[in-house]
This record gives C-alpha cells, structure tokens and sequence, in this order.
C-alpha cells in the first residue's frame, strides 16, 4: 500500500534524510531515505506542521498504518512487547529479575523507522520530565487510575521511502563482561564492547563478553553507486522503530487508556541505528532505562523488546534514579535469534561489516528477509537466491502490502509431527522364548517330564517340583504358549528354554516384548485428474488382525499413506497405525486400528496336588507309578505342541486338548483298581484358553481398496455444452466459449437499466464468450 | 436511420456475432420507436427477407434480432426487432468482473462437485492393491511361530 499522502505530505516533497550535501548529489531521489514532509521544510531541527499542534504529530492518535511497507509477524519480538511495572521493580535488589507486567500477542504488527533530527539534543536522560512534550520519550503508564500524558514521542520523523537495494542492515551486538553488581564488570557500558554479529559469534568476543544487552541494525547504503556503503546518516540523531498498532496491553483494564504510540530505542550516540532486541523507550542509557523524578519511579513503566531467551532485571537504584536492563547470555543459538529477527524486516542485511561496505547483493554473506503476503516470519535466503527476491528489483520499499488489510495469519506454527516409538524391555520374573516348530522337535520336550519320573519314588512330589520346576504344580512353571504369525520375534543370542530351574536343553531364542514394523507407503493417485470426482473414491484400508478403517478421500488422496504396525508380543494384542506425509513434510497418524494376532495354546496337564490328596491311601510304588504315568500324559500333551511343525495351528488346538484326553485314558487304563479311584476325575489344569486366529488364515498384508464412480462423458463435447462447474471471480473476458456467471458488475459501461438487467439474466442462463 | 442488414448464423446467447456480408440501407422506424423493440418498415427486397440480424445506426446504435417480418401494402415489409444486449455490449460485458460458476474454458472438471456432469456414483469400479510388505508371514514352515513363557530359574 503507498504510504498516505494526505498525513505525511506529497511524496515528491518528501524530504532526503538527512540533507547533505552527499545525497542531495544523488540524481534518483529513489535511492534515499526519505521522510514524511509536513510543511515548513528545514534541512535540520525541523518542526513538523501536521497535527493538533503545528510542526508536531498529533500526540491524540496513533501514526498512520500506511507507512508499514510490511508486516512483523508473530516470531518478530516486536509482537510480543513486555510491559515491565516500576512500582515492582523498585522494591527489588541490584540483579534481581523481573517479570513483565503484560506482554503484546499480536499475530502481525505494523511498523515504521523512525529518525529525528530534535532527539539529538543534549543527552539521553528523561529531561522532560513526566509531561515531556517535546523529548523522544514514550511512556506508557501501568494504572488505569491516573490520566498521564504519555504520547508524547513526536520528535521523530517517519522514514517514508528507502530503497531495498541500497538500505543494508548490519547487525551488531552490545555486550558486557559479567552480572554481578558488586564485580568491576558489572553490566554497565564502560565495561562491555561493541561487536558486528560475525566477530562476535567467531571471535573470543562472546567469550570476553558472554552477557548481550542489546541487538541493533545499523542501515548501510551509498550516495554514490560507486562508492563503498556508509551507515546513514553518519550523524547524531535520534532514531527507532514505531509500533503502528494499538498496543495488545490497551485491552488490559489495569492499563491507562488508550495505548498506542512509537518507540525510541537509544543504541548509540554516533551512529544512526534500530534496536532490535533490548530496552525501549526514551530515558536511561544505553543499556538501560531510567527515572529519576519521585512519581515516576512509581508510577511509570518500562518496556522491553525481546524474546524469552532473555532476562529482565533490575539494573541498579542509586539516587534518585531506578534503572532496569534485559540481557541474555550468549550460546549457540544466539546467531540463528539475531538473524530470525533482523529476517522479518524484510530488508537485505548481514552479520558481517565488509559485506555491509561492499559486499553484492548477491553475495553468499548478503541475506534477504523473505515475506508471505508481506509479512516477514524470520526466513531469509542468501547469496544468489537474494536475486529471486522481489525485494532484489524493487524501486522502493513500496512492496504493495497493505496494513490496514493485513493477510490472515495463522500463529501456530504445525511443526507437530507424529510417531511411534519402542519401549523398553520389561524385566519380570518370567523368561519369554520364541521357538520354531524345528527346533521344539518331538522328543525334546517329554525330557522334561521324564524328568520327573526320576523322582525318588519316596520323595514328596510336591517337593521335587518345587526344587525344580519352582512350582508345586510342574505344569504351572509354564505361563502361556502362544503362537503368532509374526516374523522375527526374536532376539539376541539363542538359548535353551528353562522352565524353573530345570534346562530343558531345548534350543530357543530370547523373545522381543514388542516389535514396530513399518508396512511402508502407498501413494493414492487421483484417477479423474485430481478433481471432485476423486473425492467421490471411497477408500478403504485392510489391515491384517485389526479389521478395516475407510480413508478420507479429501485427506489422502495424492498422498502417500504409510502403515506401521505395532505388536505387544506379550499379549498378542497390536495396532496398526495409518499415517500420511502433511504438506509441511511433517508425519500425521490419523487412524489405529487395534487387534489381536496371537492366539494362546492351551497347555493341560495335572493338578498335581489335588492328585496327591485323592491318593493319599495309596501305596507310595502304586501312586509313583500313577504319578509317572501321569507325566507320560504331559508328555504326550507336549508332543501334540511340538508336532506342530508347519501345520495349521488352529489344528495344534485341538491335538493339545486331543492330548489330554490320552492323559485320561492312560490313566483309566492304569490297573490300580485298589485304590478308590474309580468314580474320581483326574484334575486336570489348563494354563491359557482356547482362542481363535482365522485372521491368519485372511490376508496378511495391508491392503488398500478403492471404489471408484465411473463417469461417461466427452469433456469437450461436455464443455462446449454446458461448461464446467467452477467458482472463479475475474473479467468475463478472461474465458472463453459458454459461460454462466453471476453478480457481474456492470458498471463499467453505460446501459439502460432494463438493457444491463437483461444482461444478467443472460449471462446467468449462460453465454458464449 | 442506418440499418445494416445481415444473415447472422451464431445462436442467440453468442456475445460476439460474427457480423459478415451485411447490406445497409436506410430506414425509419415505426413510431414510437422502443429502443429495446423497434419496429421499421423497409421496402421488399431478397435482403431484407432473408436476413435475420439488424446493427441500428444512430441515434439506436445498438444491433438488434430479427423477431419477426410481416409483409404490408406497398411491397413493403414490416420488420419487428428486439435489443441483442449481448453484442451490443459486448466490450464492455468482457471487461466486467464477475464470478462465473460455470465454464467451457476452464476445461476440465474442478474441486466444485458437477451435478449435472454425468458421475455414477451408484456403478462403480473397484480395485485393490498391498501395501509392499508386512510383519505377518502365512509361511509357518520358515516362521518361528511361538513365544514360550515360563518361570525363570538358575538352571539345575
């Protein structure tokens, strides 16, 4: 948007800043830094003729939007104003930290650089006193209570005009030594330096001078093409940058209303410069802020610019003054902050001061704020990509982004993505194996039952398991038998399977408690051209164990969707979750379907001390012979388990419970007819329960299923007929054949009314173009 | 009043006619002369009784349909026209803005549902295809298919 003529005076009176002999050599008045010309034109201390009060800005409301040539967006610091109370600091010790009062949340803010010529004047400190109408101060007052005057910065003069090409910021970087108020390298000026960006990130500097107390852009440009770039203008003049938006804190009730006015951010007495992280506002140093008068160490408040990563604190108190600083200590981070920053500007800048001399526009060290609808988010290019840039051939800094308009922005950044992840191994009391069929041959497990069988026959059984088997049931040291169609389960080195204390020499691998498998992705192609009759693709996903989920065909389509599957090999139980890649590149789970793909094996066998009791009158040779038969059984039962060997194990079910049944029919065919045992039932003991699995006899990949419309049409016969659905607002004149359209605005050419009516009907039923 | 006559083949709704051959004569029209409807009385000729597209010359300067022809006393013909609003104005409707809903030169069917385009929604086509792999294997033989759980134990 142009900057508005009607507030800041006619843009070929706008004035070259400042009028010297230099630029007013310069024949393209483009080329300068030009400010607003309110009447009565003095090359120095000018008085300003717009306003409530001649040669001043109106001090009542706040300064036109329109000198924003772009936006700050929400990762400028500019946006998020701290309001600092001195009413709390006073109270507080040297050092101490403060917390702000409020601070800004705007999503974009409007901004102008601001110059004065007045601002020069003798010293910096807050000579004007509270009803200061002629200084460079701005206050803003914490107490809805009291009415102040705080407006008052008119002493600056808006920059209207610069030239992206020839206003190069530089960054540079205040910096102390150390914090602490009782060193000789207190925070204080006397004892910081001064570095460009670069020298201090890749010298000793930041290492001299850890604590940074202020970031700030010095303009670099040239009054001749020919000549080196010169920070501009080479004076000592006042200067800053004007927030043009009503301050977020104007809606807080505990602040003085209304709020709005510009900023003076003080950084050096030689050159002109722009404060980009630090103290605001007049009064103080350059370091800090400061009040002396006895109301407004109370009353009045401070404001700082600066992101989270740095610290406000209570500089000193001595006197009648009250000073208050920010710093932040410097770390890796510190680079990446201060360009980001400088970045929303949307200007050309560098971190280095040759580059700022000299260096091209295109130079690997030149960077260039990139803008989005023109609004700067801290994004930048550098190098060659600079001449990509609109910023790279533009007259002026005129960009055509409109303030009083500004793009809808978004403050959330989406940098969420989404994932999976492993978890630990469990440590519990039990062992998990994982078996083949191979390896759990036939023979090798009844050793353990003939194990027991070599019991001494005078030796409680009871006992003996539990030596053993750590159970008084031998069947009981077995937790599950599950089997799942799952590959690669296993881990680390083999082993054999131990069941208590008893190896069973039975070859065998350490079992995984989990296991993410990555099915990988499917891209869905729009098959109609990628129009609305894609989104009339029903899209389903198969998913092995876990069912099916329907896939939204206005989410995926053109995407490529991945499944991951995630199985808890403890319980058999797993998800399969249904992502995609999101236009920001950045993974989105939105579906897990969840399942069961293992089926538990039951394993029978005796309850040995039930059994015990029941034959309690017996004799020990019968009842060992009885217990040995038993086990014969459980032999039997672990054979069916390991005949397993590649058939269907919904078969290994039934041959499991086939086997206790021979368990009970040895034992009927046991001729102990002396022992009251004929009307008893063997107690039997199942571990886990019969489950099914015909998932695994499904398909077991994932699957993708697409129903599709079909269509019957020939598009140009289509087109020429009737015309394509669509909803596009331009001149009529950009289209062509048959065309139907409404609210057009005729205006443009005169016609009856009855004559434009009948146009829009027309042109509503449909016309050839 | 100047009349150009001619034989226009393009239908109705076309907003630049293409305008070729045309006669002109001239003419008075019936009084009172609508401008969306006038009417003129022009002598007989093979022109005038077979052209169907009148361009009105001023002060009507607007082109105008052939609706209808009547032959009357005096080997004359009585010739009733109606406002082509479309042709007459046709710069100035191409230069107008508007928001057009359908279009023959977008080309092509949009993101805007088309319930006129013929999409059979109820006849449809189905198909499907895998993923490229998975954790699960049917292939019992080569799987290592158990997980054995059991009490733990220092071995004896």
């Amino acid at each position: 948007m142009s900057v508005n003529q009607n507030i800041f005076g006619l843009s070929s009176q706008w004035q070259r800043y400042p009028y010297d002999s230099a630029w007013s050599a310069v024949d393209d008045i483009n080329e300068c830094i030009r400010v607003a010309y309110f009447g009565n034109y003095e090359p120095h201390y000018q008085t300003l003729a717009h306003g409530a009060e001649n040669g001043m800005i109106d001090k009542s409301v706040p300064l036109d939007k329109s000198l924003s040539y772009c936006g700050l967006g929400t990762e400028s610091a500019y946006s998020h104003v701290k309001y600092y109370s001195n009413a709390t600091l006073e109270p507080l010790a040297n050092g101490d930290a403060i917390t702000p009062f409020f601070t800004d949340n705007r999503t974009i803010t409007n901004f102008a650089f601001m110059f004065g010529d007045i601002a020069s004047g003798a010293g910096y400190g807050n000579s004007g006193g509270r009803y200061n109408t002629t200084d460079r101060a701005c206050r803003y007052y914490p107490d809805a209570d009291v009415e102040y005057d705080y407006n008052n910065n008119r002493a600056l003069i808006p920059v209207t005009s610069f030239k992206f090409t020839n206003f190069i910021l530089l960054i540079r970087v205040k910096c102390c030594r150390g914090l602490n108020p009782d060193d000789a390298y207190y925070f204080n000026p006397e004892n910081g330096a001064d570095f460009t960006l670069y020298d201090y990130v890749n010298t000793n500097a930041h290492s001299d001078y850890p604590y940074v107390y202020c970031v700030y852009v010095v303009p670099y440009c040239y009054s001749d093409s020919t000549a080196s770039r010169n920070p501009y203008p080479n004076m000592q003049k006042g200067q800053g940058i004007a927030i043009l938006d009503s301050f977020d804190g104007a809606t807080d009730s505990n602040l003085q209303q209304p709020l709005y006015s510009y900023y003076y951010g003080q950084t050096s007495y030689s050159d002109p410069a722009f404060k980009i992280h630090g103290m605001l506002t007049g009064g103080g140093t350059q370091q800090s802020l400061q009040y002396h008068a006895s109301a407004e160490k109370t009353e009045l408040g401070y404001l700082a610019i600066c992101p989270d990563t740095w610290t406000a604190f209570k500089y000193r108190a001595y006197g009648s003054y009250i000073c208050m600083g920010v710093w932040r200590e410097y770390d890796n981070t510190f680079w990446d902050e201060c360009m980001t920053a400088v970045a929303c500007f949307g200007c050309f800048f560098t971190d280095k001061i040759s580059i700022a001399q000299s260096g091209d526009l295109t130079d690997t060290d030149m960077y260039c704020g990139t803008l989005v609808d023109g609004v700067g988010h801290g994004d930048y290019t550098h190098g060659a990509d600079n001449a990509e840039q609109p910023q790279y051939s533009a007259a002026t800094n005129n960009t055509g982004y409109d303030p009083n308009n500004p793009p809808a922005i978004d403050p959330n950044n989406y940098n969420g993505e989404m994932s999976t992840h492993d978890i630990p191994l469990l440590s519990t009391a039990t062992e998990r194996y994982n078996i083949s069929a191979v390896n759990m041959a036939l023979g090798l497990l009844p050793k353990l039952w003939d194990y027991m069988a070599l019991a001494d026959p005078n030796e409680s059984k009871s006992d003996y398991s539990i030596t053993h088997f750590l159970t008084q049931n031998p069947i009981d040291c077995i937790v599950s038998l599950q089997f799942l169609p799952v590959k690669n389960m296993s881990e680390g080195s083999a082993t054999t399977v131990k069941l208590g204390n008893f190896d069973t020499k039975i070859s065998a691998y350490p079992a995984k408690t989990s296991i993410r498998y990555d099915c990988g992705n499917y891209e869905i192609f729009p098959r109609f051209g990628n129009n609305w009759i894609d989104r009339e693709t029903q899209i389903t996903l198969y998913l092995p164990f876990c069912g099916t989920v329907s896939l939204d065909p206005e989410t995926y389509m053109g995407k490529a969707v991945n499944v991951e599957y995630l199985i808890d090999l403890t319980t058999g139980t797993c998800s399969a979750a249904v992502s995609f890649i999101a236009n920001n590149g950045k993974r989105v789970i939105t579906d897990v379907a969840n399942g069961v793909c293992a089926i538990d094996l039951p394993v029978t066998g005796i309850q040995q001390q039930t059994l015990n009791s029941q034959l309690f009158n017996a004799s020990e040779s019968t009842k060992q012979l009885k217990v040995n038969n038993a086990f014969k059984g459980f032999k039997s039962i672990m054979g069916a388990v390991t005949s397993l060997n590649g058939e269907n194990p919904m078969g290994a079910v039934s041959g499991l419970l086939g086997a206790g049944q021979d368990l009970y029919n040895i034992y009927a065919s046991e001729k102990i007819a002396d022992y009251n045992l004929q009307h008893t039932m063997l107690p039997l003991k199942m571990i886990g329960t019969s489950g099914g699995l015909t998932g695994a006899m499904c398909e077991l990949y994932p699957t993708i299923i697409f129903s599709r419309p079909t269509t019957d049409y020939n598009a140009t016969a289509y087109g020429h007929s009737i015309g394509f659905a669509c909803c596009v607002t331009n001149t009529l004149g950009s289209f062509s054949g048959y065309t139907e359209c409404t609210n057009v605005d005729l205006s443009g050419f005169a016609a009856t009314e009855t004559e434009k009516n009948m146009i829009q009907q027309a042109l509503a039923g449909g016309v050839y173009l | 009043m100047t009349l150009t006559i001619y034989n226009v083949a393009n239908a109705p709704n076309v907003v630049n006619k293409s305008l070729a051959n045309g006669v002109t004569i001239s003419a008075q029209p019936v009084e009172p002369c609508d401008f969306l409807t006038p009417s003129f009385i022009i002598d007989k000729s093979e022109t005038i009784t077979s052209g169907n597209y009148i361009v009105a010359g001023a002060p009507l300067n607007r082109h105008y349909f052939i609706t209808d022809k009547s032959l009357i006393s005096g080997n004359r013909v009585l010739v009733v026209c109606a406002v082509d609003v479309l042709t007459t104005y046709a710069n100035g409707i191409k230069n107008s803005i508007g928001t057009v809903l359908r279009s023959e030169s977008i080309g092509k069917p949009t993101m805007i549902p088309d319930s006129k385009l013929p999409v059979y929604t109820n006849q449809r086509i189905v198909d499907a295809d895998k993923f490229p792999n998975t954790p699960f294997s049917a292939a019992f033989n080569n799987l290592a298919p158990y997980i054995l759980t059991t009490i733990g134990g220092s071995t004896t």
